[in-house]
């Protein structure tokens, strides 16, 4: 053993990073998540401990007061963006992890132990009895895990995913290059390197795929059977989404305009939204405010300066007790429907609690007369991507020096002239760039295409708009005699402001409907009668009592009677038939059962052998036949056969002679 | 119900940490939390980059994975352990690795491994973690760092893996592995196994090797004060080897005639048939000090961490009065009698230390047949030390007996709390030192209070 080397147990610890990594990573993160500024000086605090030696002794427990700080940070920051921006809010808190997890790099970068102690990090690990046998408490190095932070959170930016995508490999080639095993041969990890970038392209591919199929039948899905109200506060748009937009062909809205036919489309509101940013849309001014009925009950008026000169009757189906309701533009008032409670924001959107359900309600209102909350200064923001490039073609289409209805005219025209619809998006565009590719480029897409566009077009010639989304109501139901609202009827539309009045701008091209329609499914007859008998079934308690539909329910005593009848008259014949049928079957089964030749077989039995069970009377003959001299027993047995199996059977002569003989074979066995 | 199915899934989600320990080097595991949030938050690719992050750290991943899918290296073992080892005190040993391949190996990971039997849900339920009490209330509630604990006490020790930078081929090589034992008895080692990690340093791959042995572990030693019981030395018929029941080597005196009744083995032959009349020999009395270290081993309602306790307190009793010149009988009851004699030149302290490395709980109550030892025994011994586990009724009745019997007495009473409030009607009122309440896991604090008063 003298020969032997020893080698010392290796430490297993986390090192450092090596100098500017860190640096790197978050000026990187800076560049993607616009925060550039605060990280040079950040890189500049944690890189300038290299060059300068001091550094100041901080304790466990002044660890455990930095960590605990920065929790309180943390926590107060989830707090007020979740309050400001819902759960939508998780990825502000994404991009800001590395100011959050700052004063705990720094203390650890500036201190005298360069590592902390798990129990910075976990309450749970502080009181623990580090005496105890096998407590393992080493320190850790925050340096490669803040590293980590700091590329996941620049993820969240919004700049450029190509070169994103280079950074990103830089910075884990640098970090593995760093922490690679002694004695790994360069090549070999390079090779590996660029292969595992390969997979991870390959990947990335694969994902897109995956994502548009998922977001396919999600949508489809989330139709079918989880279907929301709307949220007047957010609406996520399928720009951006890849393949062909797929919706559903199930009734949503019922409409009854009492005989009158629609000359040009009804369009239903739900939502205004007056910010954009990423396929999303947002309204986080809007607030819903409670409209007290009339006196004499089931009677709200939501605003007494529209005249309501028009009177529909809109069914909806309610999935939850509270939802958004889709209303006409320039609404007066709403009756006839037992709510709980109404509420009314001042973008137009219309709040109402009632028993889920299909609900039905009157509604007054006047749609060339929109008495919406008047802009403010959201209603002229555009994105800062598209800031520039919307100024130019605004420029271009020479809107600065219209007056703003010709600047409406415009921009309707420069959609109409140079647009098509497409359900159907084939090319990803990077990120941030998705309305600039339809504008610029590619110029087809669907509704919330058009509509973003027009309105951040129309902002760019400082015309205030918002963004709606409701149903635009076109297709007539002869079977229901009233206009319906499929799921691909949802629209989205504009409102602009223009000469101190809300406009309503559509720069969807009309062939929409019929585009989307053409999807349509083969049985959707099929779906729509089932849909109607539900819905009548559905409202049968409603308390509607001004629906003249009652009648319809005596139809539904057709089956009923039908199937009496069907007992009374036809089940017996049926049956009669049948039974004669089945008796059929069973003479079939049992003819020749009544041989004469079976009256034969318990004297023979009797007489020599018995017959083992199962064994066919051929053989049982051949054994026996050997006593019995001059008989006529095979005869016998190929009449019997022919009577008992042959189709034709026996002729008379031959069943009395079957039967005769079997007689006088008796009386010689008696 | 639902305690049983979190005890499953714990114990799923502690193999699947178990094996991703085992697998992932420190930066690994690292890549891994990052391939996870970021797979998180990648999940919709149209609001972040995370996914690009995801798919360049699975990508590094799979390499890793892949490039270590073949190991052809071969390998031999020794292990060199010592005799013992003490609970919570740092021990090293060697293995002693032989490459028998004429290939050299690099970035190779030597992890020795002790047997892990994982506990039952009854054993779970039973357990009581002396580190409970310093956690939260959510991890108290839950379970699942008292089931960490329980598996580690259960396996005895956690040996980290060691690294191996590079073995030539036909080469040997020694490693030094140290090791913290966390439970007495015997702990059994498993397998080693050699790893060997991918160009990143990021996975590892091992090859086992079943390679069973087994070290007996000490119980864990305080500090102890020395005992000085009021007692005086005891006659011990047939003297010091007889006290331990072995052997008949007495210290002879003279010869006498003989008397009826005495032993027909003391008889001397020759002098019987010189003289013709029946003579034996005669041999000197023995007195000496010899203490009864009493445990007690019904744990019963009490916890396994009072008996735990009670047993490092009898070994650290052991090792400081066995210093002294006496004998000790160490006493309990385990099914049956146990009764062992150390000290003046018989058994020694590290024989009574392996005697307590194994002893264990009782699982039904003993106190009355314990009470009958003591009693058989107490005109041979000069005072009892007593570790009892609980004071209740039966152990206050035992030591009130043994108090009126006149033996002097000193009683341990292991408890959970600190409150010493339950011991009021303690039954030694004219020695109130020689009663003292040790709280489990704060042994030496209470140890160093009672001396400190007792000063």
């Amino acid at each position: 053993m003298n020969d032997m080397k020893t080698q010392n147990p290796g430490s297993v610890l986390l090192p450092a990073t090596p100098p500017f990594l860190n640096g790197c990573a978050l000026l990187i993160w800076g560049w993607q998540c616009d925060f550039i500024l605060y990280a040079i000086g950040m890189a500049v605090l944690l890189e300038s401990a290299r060059f300068i030696h001091w550094r100041t002794p901080i304790t466990d427990k002044e660890f455990n007061r930095i960590s605990d700080l920065s929790s309180v940070i943390f926590m107060i920051t989830v707090v007020y963006v979740f309050a400001t921006r819902s759960y939508h809010g998780i990825f502000t808190i994404l991009a800001l992890l590395p100011f959050l997890l700052f004063l705990l790099i720094l203390a650890q970068t500036w201190s005298v132990q360069g590592n902390i102690k798990p129990g910075a990090l976990f309450i749970s690990m502080r009181r623990l009895n580090p005496d105890e046998p096998g407590f393992n408490n080493p320190g850790i190095d925050l340096s490669f895990p803040y590293l980590m932070v700091c590329i996941i959170s620049a993820s969240a930016g919004k700049q450029q995913e190509n070169l994103f995508f280079i950074f990103v490999i830089i910075l884990v080639a640098w970090t593995l290059w760093a922490l690679r095993p002694r004695h790994t041969g360069k090549y070999l990890w390079l090779s590996l390197l660029i292969l595992s970038v390969a997979i991870s392209y390959a990947g990335q591919l694969g994902l897109f795929r995956l994502q548009e199929l998922t977001e396919n039948t999600f949508l489809q899905w989330f139709e079918q059977y989880m279907w929301r109200s709307r949220d007047p506060s957010r609406t996520t748009t399928a720009i951006g989404s890849l393949g062909k937009l797929k919706l559903s062909d199930r009734i949503m809205v019922r409409v009854d305009t009492h005989g009158e036919k629609l000359s040009s489309p009804l369009y239903l509101r739900e939502a205004s939204y007056n910010n954009y940013g990423y396929g999303v849309w947002t309204n986080f001014q809007h607030t819903l405010r409670l409209i007290d009925p009339l006196p004499k009950g089931r009677y709200w008026i939501i605003n007494d300066q529209i005249a309501g000169n028009d009177r529909i009757s809109i069914s909806f189906y309610m999935d939850d007790q509270k939802a958004i309701i889709p209303v006409p533009m320039g609404l007066n008032s709403i009756s006839k429907v037992n709510a709980i409670e109404i509420e009314h924001s001042p973008y137009g959107a219309l709040s109402m609690e009632l028993n889920p359900g299909w609900v039905k309600y009157d509604a007054k209102f006047n749609h060339e007369r929109i008495d919406d909350a008047p802009p403010g200064k959201e209603e002229l923001e555009i994105p800062p991507v598209y800031q520039k490039e919307l100024a130019g073609l605004a420029d271009q289409l020479g809107l600065e020096r219209q007056s703003p209805a010709q600047k409406v005219d415009t921009v309707k025209k420069f959609f109409a002239d140079n647009f098509v619809y497409s359900l159907t998006q084939t090319e990803r565009y990077p990120r941030g760039k998705y309305l600039s590719k339809f504008i610029f480029e590619t110029r087809k897409g669907h509704c919330e295409y058009f509509a973003t566009a027009t309105t951040l077009l129309l902002r760019a010639a400082q015309i205030p708009t918002r963004y709606i989304v409701g149903y635009a109501i076109d297709e007539y139901s002869p079977l229901e005699g009233q206009y319906i609202g499929r799921a691909r009827h949802v629209h989205s539309w504009v409102l602009a402001y223009v000469d101190n009045h809300w406009q309503m701008i559509d720069t969807t091209p009309s062939v929409w409907a019929p585009l989307e329609a053409m999807d349509r499914s083969f049985i959707e007859p099929l779906v729509d009668l089932w849909s109607w008998i539900s819905y009548k079934l559905s409202t049968w308690d409603a308390d509607d009592t001004d629906s003249n539909t009652s009648g319809f329910y005596y139809w539904l005593l057709v089956p009923v009677l039908l199937y009496y009848l069907w007992r009374m008259f036809i089940k017996d014949r049926v049956q009669n038939i049948r039974r004669r049928a089945k008796d059929k079957q069973m003479a079939i089964l049992l003819a020749g059962t009544d041989s004469a030749f079976f009256q034969l077989l318990p004297a023979l039995e009797a007489r020599y052998v018995p017959r083992k069970p199962g064994e066919t009377l051929t053989s049982w003959l051949t054994k026996i036949e050997k006593n019995i001299q001059g008989t006529e027993l095979r005869e016998l047995l190929a009449l019997h056969y022919r009577y008992r199996f042959d189709p034709s059977g026996l002729s008379k002569d031959e069943k009395q002679r079957l039967e005769h003989k079997v007689k006088d074979q008796l009386a010689t066995l008696h | 119900m639902i305690k049983k199915l979190l005890f499953h899934n714990f114990l799923i989600v502690y193999r699947a940490s178990q094996w991703i320990r085992r697998h992932f080097t420190h930066t690994g595991m690292l890549i891994l939390a990052g391939l996870v949030v970021s797979a998180i938050f990648g999940l919709n690719i149209r609001q972040t980059l995370s996914y690009q992050i995801f798919t360049l750290l699975l990508g590094i991943l799979l390499m890793s994975c892949i490039s270590v899918l073949v190991f052809r290296g071969k390998f031999r073992f020794k292990r060199v352990l010592p005799e013992y080892g003490t609970v919570g005190q740092k021990l090293e040993y060697r293995i002693l690795l032989e490459n028998l391949s004429p290939k050299e190996f690099n970035n190779l990971t030597l992890l020795d491994e002790l047997a892990t039997d994982l506990p039952s849900f009854e054993h779970f339920l039973k357990a009581r973690d002396i580190q409970d009490k310093r956690r939260n209330f959510f991890d108290r509630i839950v379970g699942y760092p008292r089931l960490v604990s329980l598996i580690r006490k259960t396996r005895g020790g956690l040996i980290q893996p060691g690294k191996l930078e590079t073995i030539s081929g036909k080469d040997k090589i020694q490693q030094r592995i140290t090791l913290i034992p966390v439970r007495r008895g015997y702990l059994r080692f498993a397998t080693t196994a050699i790893g060997k990690c991918d160009p990143f340093g990021l996975f590892r791959r091992f090859k086992k090797y079943n390679h069973q042995d087994s070290l007996l572990v000490l119980p864990r030693l305080y500090e102890f004060p020395p005992i000085n019981l009021a007692g005086r030395r005891k006659y011990q018929h047939g003297g010091v080897n007889l006290a331990s029941s072995v052997g008949d080597s007495e210290e002879f005196i003279s010869l006498r005639d003989y008397r009826p009744g005495d032993p027909m083995r003391s008889i001397h032959w020759r002098s019987y048939a010189k003289k013709g009349a029946p003579v034996v020999r005669e041999y000197q009395d023995e007195y000496f000090s010899r203490l009864g270290l009493v445990l007690d081993t019904f744990a019963g309602g009490y916890t396994e961490i009072v008996f735990e306790e009670a047993v490092s307190v009898a070994a650290s009793i052991a090792v400081s009065s066995l210093q002294q010149d006496s004998l000790l009988d160490l006493m309990f009851i385990n099914n049956q009698v146990y009764r062992f004699t150390a000290g003046r030149g018989l058994a020694g302290v590290n024989n009574m230390l392996e005697i307590l490395a194994c002893v264990e709980s009782a699982r039904e109550e003993n106190i009355n047949e314990l009470e009958t030892l003591l009693l058989q025994h107490m005109n041979d011994s000069s005072g009892f030390i007593c570790i009892l586990l609980a004071w209740d009724k039966k152990r206050q009745n035992m030591i009130e007996r043994l108090r009126s019997a006149g033996i002097p007495l000193m009683v341990y009473v292991i408890s959970m709390s600190a409150d010493s409030d339950g011991f009021s009607n303690m039954t030694l009122p004219d020695h109130p030192e020689y009663f003292q309440v040790l709280q489990a896991g704060d042994i030496e604090h209470s140890l160093q209070e009672t001396h400190g008063r007792n000063r």
